[in-house]
């Protein structure tokens, strides 16, 4: 009974920090403002201007014996350092393959036609797809002028998108956008709201109370998450009327996915507020935070053009993990059940292990 | 020996609200407490004196568990310092810095405290419009708190600390800032708390503050110098009475005194003299014939002026 009583005050000490957050980033209007304004300032901006060098596009082959220019076009691919190269036998079988992310793409070689499967989430893999294989053809076409024969023709080529319809960069950025978005507004205004508890001593009054260090990063991670939820909500309207990105999955989902990252973003903000003494260093070290995670996540360029000594570090960002979770289910339709491993578990244990220094390095406070 | 130490006796632990002994402290190669002991008995002002680094704030801060010690004996109401935070609900902390969200209103600012010690619903309201009374700022309830003025500012946040009506407050100079009217009425607030059983430790560089309470310690060198009354402390400081005099021929007027072991000194025609005994005054009068002379009694004042050297 005492520990029921013990809990439900611990509870309500927890409210008392994530009301307080919340009033405070309610009183901050160009912050509420900058919240809603800059996914969609950088999907302008961003989303049209992509370019990338890809490699490691892991690239399907259905070879259903065409003629000269077939050959012309798989040996262009085959030469291109951007593609690894399966060999498969059918082309539902390749279908399968791409909407299982086991492949980014197929060509489909058969006489008097060129089929590309290729997916439509990832624009990037798609157009560098279409341009080896447009290339193949034009080397081909030198060699058959010379070289004609009676009944040659230039075989069709006919583009498949599996998921149906030809997404525009903006769109794909768009579901990574909230995440980004996500990610820096709980990172910088945690990392700067910790720093000034202890800079106006606030936090060294906070801590002469009932309440604990555990306490105090919840009650952040409540009042931070909850904003985070109005965040992603007016984002994903705006994505949907606005820019009319087509919606797929579930908001159940979307909005796990946000809780979660806005927790570990913000405790990895209120764990980095340790070794700052100010805003001015927050701004500094901001950079170096988020360019990285940008460009390495997935959300502005496929990972597929991560170059591989890179690709680790992508794996321990979070963004690489929302970004992938929120391109499935704003985009193909998963379900919660389809990104459980790796990304909600990844986004998972990054909140925990933040959580846990965040917490721990409070204690160092303490002199 | 610090004076005093007999006077108290053997401290028995609940008749203290802080026993300290033997505390040591270092922050790397700064030695700031070196085998400091206090003794704060329940129910009084204490006063903490003691020259800007002398390690007031870090004592006081110690005393909450906020500043590990490197060794030494601490009990906090008492609870030994490792078990301090079972008594954080009755301790009221006002740290040097003012501890206020500068965005938030007044009463926001006091919900958040309140909050934190379990106090809601219409406890908290009451509460609220209590500690304001205090500090007699109701009307600015509703005003952001950063727009305040700072001696303003300085008063919300004593409001805060009497939030949880703490039966140990521990204010590091509360009074910074605060107009002559308000400071008196904080030190009759205080007095008050000391009648009602609560134990108020506070800091302060204004000696007529300092004289007010009914102890202070005086901490130099990372010791406890002396704990005491203000005026006991002057006596332990071999502060006398003066009698400054206006004298004719004051030359030799003053090696006269001087032959008698007084002690004296000289500014013009005018003469101190330190005289321990007040019974001493008068003959010393009838035999200098001053044309105009006052008696001075001690200041703390001179006593730390004294004792800081
Ligand atoms: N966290 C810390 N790290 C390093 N040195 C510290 C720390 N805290 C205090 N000190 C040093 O300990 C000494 C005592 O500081 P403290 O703040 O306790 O003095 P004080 O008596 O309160 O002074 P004041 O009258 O100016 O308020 C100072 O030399 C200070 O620089
Ligand atoms: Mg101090």
């Amino acid at each position: 009974m005492a520990q029921i009583k013990d809990i439900s005050e611990s509870l309500k000490r927890i409210w008392t920090v994530g009301l307080r957050v919340i009033r405070q980033i309610k009183r901050d209007r160009r912050t509420i403002v900058a919240m809603v304004v800059n996914p969609i300032i950088l999907m302008v901006i961003l989303g049209y201007s992509l370019a990338a060098t890809l490699s490691g596009i892991n690239l399907g082959i259905v070879d259903l014996q065409g003629g000269l220019v077939q050959e012309s076009v798989l040996a262009h691919l085959r030469a291109s350092d951007a593609f690894s190269i399966t060999y498969i036998a059918s082309e539902s079988e390749a279908r399968r393959l791409i909407s299982e992310g086991r492949i980014n793409g197929a060509v489909v070689l058969e006489d008097g036609e060129i089929r590309l499967i290729l997916d439509g989430t990832s624009p990037q893999v798609a157009s560098a797809i279409t341009a080896a294989t447009a290339a193949g053809m034009q080397s081909a076409a030198s060699q058959l002028l010379s070289n004609l024969r009676a009944g040659d023709q230039l075989p069709a080529v006919t583009t498949y998108y599996v998921y149906g319809y030809d997404l525009e960069a903006k769109d794909t950025v768009g579901a990574a956008l909230l995440g980004i978005a996500i990610f820096f507004f709980n990172f910088l205004n945690t990392a700067i709201a910790f720093l000034r508890e202890r800079t106006q001593g606030t936090l060294e009054k906070v801590l002469v109370t009932p309440m604990n260090r555990l306490e105090l990063v919840s009650g952040y991670v409540l009042g931070f998450g909850l904003v985070s939820l109005a965040q992603a909500a007016i984002t994903c309207v705006l994505l949907i009327a606005i820019f009319k990105v087509p919606l797929q999955g579930s908001l159940l989902a979307v909005l796990i996915i946000v809780v979660l990252l806005s927790a570990g973003s913000l405790s990895f903000g209120a764990f980095l507020a340790n070794f700052v003494s100010s805003e001015y260093q927050v701004m500094q070290l901001n950079p170096v935070v988020s360019f990285p995670q940008i460009l390495l996540s997935g959300a502005w360029f496929p990972l597929q053009s991560v170059p591989d000594w890179l690709r680790p570090l992508s794996y321990i960002f979070p963004l690489t993990y929302s970004t992938d979770a929120l391109k499935q289910v704003l985009l193909r339709g998963a379900s919660l059940t389809d990104i459980l491993f790796p990304d909600v578990f990844a986004l998972l244990l990054f909140f925990m292990v933040t959580f846990f220094m965040a917490t721990f390095m409070l204690k160092k406070e303490i002199a | 020996m610090p004076m005093g130490a007999s006077h108290w006796q053997m401290p028995e632990k609940d008749e203290y609200a802080v026993i300290g002994r033997g505390i040591t402290k270092s922050f790397e190669s700064l030695h700031v407490l070196k085998g400091m002991s206090v003794n704060i008995p329940r129910g009084v002002t204490y006063c903490l004196l003691g020259p800007n680094g002398s390690g007031k704030t870090t004592l006081m801060r110690m005393i909450m568990g906020l500043v590990k010690k490197d060794s030494g004996e601490i009990y906090v109401l008492d609870e030994p310092l490792d078990r301090i935070s079972r008594v954080y609900s009755r301790l009221g902390y006002m740290p040097q810095q003012r501890p206020l969200y500068p965005d938030l209103t007044v009463e926001e600012n006091l919900e958040f405290y309140a909050g934190l010690y379990g106090i809601r619903g219409h406890k908290m309201a009451e509460k609220i419009a209590e500690v304001l009374q205090v500090v007699d700022l109701s009307q600015t309830r509703d005003r952001i708190t950063g727009m305040l003025s700072g001696g303003m500012y300085q008063r919300i946040s004593l409001a805060c600390t009497l939030i949880n009506s703490p039966d140990l407050l521990l204010l590091d100079e509360p009074t910074v800032g605060i107009d002559p009217v308000t400071k008196q009425s904080f030190w009759g607030y205080f007095r008050n708390l000391a009648a009602e059983g609560k134990t108020v430790i506070i800091t302060t560089h204004i000696m007529e503050e300092a004289e007010r309470c009914d102890m202070v310690g005086f901490m130099r060198d990372g010791r406890m110098l002396a704990e005491s009354s203000p005026d006991e402390l002057k006596k332990f400081a071999g502060l006398k009475k003066q009698l400054k005099m206006k004298v004719e021929d004051p030359e030799q007027k003053m090696a006269l005194l001087v032959k008698e072991g007084l002690e004296v000194r000289r500014d013009g025609d005018m003469l101190f003299v330190d005289i321990a005994e007040a019974s001493r005054i008068r003959e010393v009068l009838d035999r200098m014939k001053p044309t105009d002379f006052d008696v001075v009694e001690p200041t703390l004042e001179n006593a730390f002026l004294k004792l800081s050297v």
